[in-house]
């Protein structure tokens, strides 16, 4: 048994024109602790794909265990990150950050530890008393991680996290995503659209065809870690994945 | 120049030409008595103690009304707003009521509660009511939905997101509904007094143009007008430490501070 099973998921909308079919037939498995990242062409289901594990939407047909237990609904063992920060506007980055905790009735002491050993983890020191609407895309996105954190998941689902900050940002980001990744030791499902990133983060790439969306090959990624300054086997790992995924 | 004499400007400037036409007789004194005499007659009347009963009466009345008619549209509003299933229910219904003047509701509330404190309050409220309750429902309507996601995938269950996620984020409406609300409970509360009850400010104006007392009748509309400002200005307090979050966020910025454009 693997830590999260996907079984044979398939996703059908029905919209003006009858019915969209996004997901068919998906399995793979995700073992605890490891950083899978899934990519494919845009539209073509992959947010459909965490939305159905964050358990936001449900499967027409297929199974999704995590720890053996069916997903139902949606739970804080699965927190979901979206390419947008999406932080609650009239909090703070303390707010924010300890908004799981409050919910689940954490004691304001335990809250206050728990915060401030995340805002370390995420480099926001002398930031906690801002509003979101005063902090960078960067930050910003670094606020919704440790929130995200904060609830301590089984599985963090992100949702092209970093497609809508510039690229140095993106990298300090990716190099911040590994290290809580290591520290924490927590699974990681990862959507994006770039191989590139895919090839940096991920143990294994699951790679998604165009609608509707079947797995094509699932990728083990032989570069030992620590891998940004391992420019050439990156390029050259791209290059080969793209020559195989031509249409 | 600072907030409070810049508001006070153009009352100054209005106050004067009201004097400068009762003074010249452009209108006879009777009719429309200059400012001054409306503020020695109320002078006279606070010192002797005349006015303060008509103004707890209708105070009390307003913010019974007022809180009552809170505590039954902002529930209902939320709710509505976030089940537009169950609001397709009572969307014709509260149309039919809507357009019903308050006034329109006098003499159904004399027959149900006779003379007194009942009437005007139900009148207050139903007077207010609908406007809330539909302003609270669209605000709620609009309420960002991945922010609830964010919310629930966090683990909030569906009262945690309502108070958590979906007050926050309409705070901003209520308070301007709060504050539209506030503004029709004096207006209600002053057409009640006129006619179904024996006490308050609109009662007392009525007597005053019985025995034609036109002074008494301009002091009873400057009273309202002064308690509604001042409870509206406290509001206003409220809504300022509350919506705190929202400096910097505001389109009036770019415009109020020039520095800025």
């Amino acid at each position: 048994m693997s830590f999260l099973e996907i079984i044979g998921l398939c996703k059908i909308f029905l919209n003006q024109n009858g019915y969209l079919e996004v997901l068919r037939d998906i399995s793979f498995e995700v073992e605890k602790g490891e950083f899978v990242a899934i990519i494919g062409p845009s539209g073509c289901g992959k947010s459909t794909l965490l939305s159905l594990i964050a358990g936001f939407e449900k499967p027409e047909s297929g199974r999704i265990l995590l720890e053996g237990r069916p997903v139902n609904g949606w739970g804080r063992d699965r927190v979901l990150i979206f390419q947008e920060p999406l932080l609650f506007p009239w909090l703070t980055v303390r707010g924010n950050i300890e908004f799981g905790l409050k919910v689940l009735g954490v004691k304001k002491e335990e809250r206050k530890r728990r915060v401030k050993e995340l805002i370390e983890k995420v480099k926001l020191e002398g930031f906690e008393d801002r509003y979101p609407h005063e902090l960078s895309g960067g930050m910003k996105q670094r606020v919704a991680l440790a929130r995200a954190l904060a609830v301590d998941p089984l599985l963090l689902l992100m949702d092209e996290p970093f497609a809508s900050v510039d690229a140095i940002t993106r990298f300090h980001l990716q190099q911040e995503l590994l290290r809580i990744w290591k520290d924490y030791g927590k699974t990681i499902l990862f959507v994006t659209h770039s191989l590139k990133e895919a090839l940096l983060l991920a143990d294994r790439i699951v790679i998604l065809s165009k609608r509707p969306a079947q797995i094509k090959t699932i990728f083990q990624v032989p570069i030992p870690r620590p891998r940004e300054n391992k420019l050439q086997e990156l390029a050259l790992w791209e290059l080969e994945l793209l020559k195989q995924l031509e249409p | 120049m600072n907030r409070t004499l810049k508001g006070l400007l153009l009352v100054l400037v209005f106050l004067g030409v009201w004097e400068f036409i009762s003074r010249s007789k452009l209108i006879d004194t009777l009719l429309l008595p200059p400012p001054s005499s409306v503020l020695f007659r109320g002078w006279v009347l606070f010192s002797k103690g005349e006015l303060w009963g008509h103004i707890g009466a209708s105070l009390w009345r307003v913010l019974l009304g007022f809180v009552l008619a809170i505590v039954f549209s902002l529930p209902l509003g939320v709710i509505l707003g976030l089940y537009p299933k169950v609001a397709e229910y009572f969307d014709p219904l509260l149309q039919l009521f809507r357009p019903l003047a308050p006034p329109a509701w006098i003499p159904l509330a004399i027959l149900w509660f006779g003379i007194g404190d009942r009437a005007a309050i139900f009148i207050i409220f139903i007077g207010t009511v609908f406007s809330m309750l539909l302003g609270i429902m669209g605000a709620t309507k609009r309420v960002n939905k991945d922010l609830v996601k964010v919310g629930l995938t966090l683990g909030a269950d569906w009262r945690k997101a309502v108070f958590y996620i979906v007050l926050p984020s309409i705070a901003p409406f209520v308070f301007t509904y709060l504050r539209i609300g506030l503004a029709l409970s004096w207006m209600c509360v002053v057409a009640s007094e006129m006619v179904a009850v024996e006490r308050g400010i609109g009662f007392m104006m009525i007597e005053a143009r019985n025995l034609f007392r036109t002074e008494d009748v301009l002091l009873g509309m400057g009273v309202v007008g002064g308690l509604g400002y001042g409870i509206d200005l406290m509001i206003r307090q409220i809504e300022h430490k509350v919506l705190r979050w929202t400096k910097g966020l505001m389109a009036h910025e770019l415009f109020g501070d020039h520095r800025t454009l």
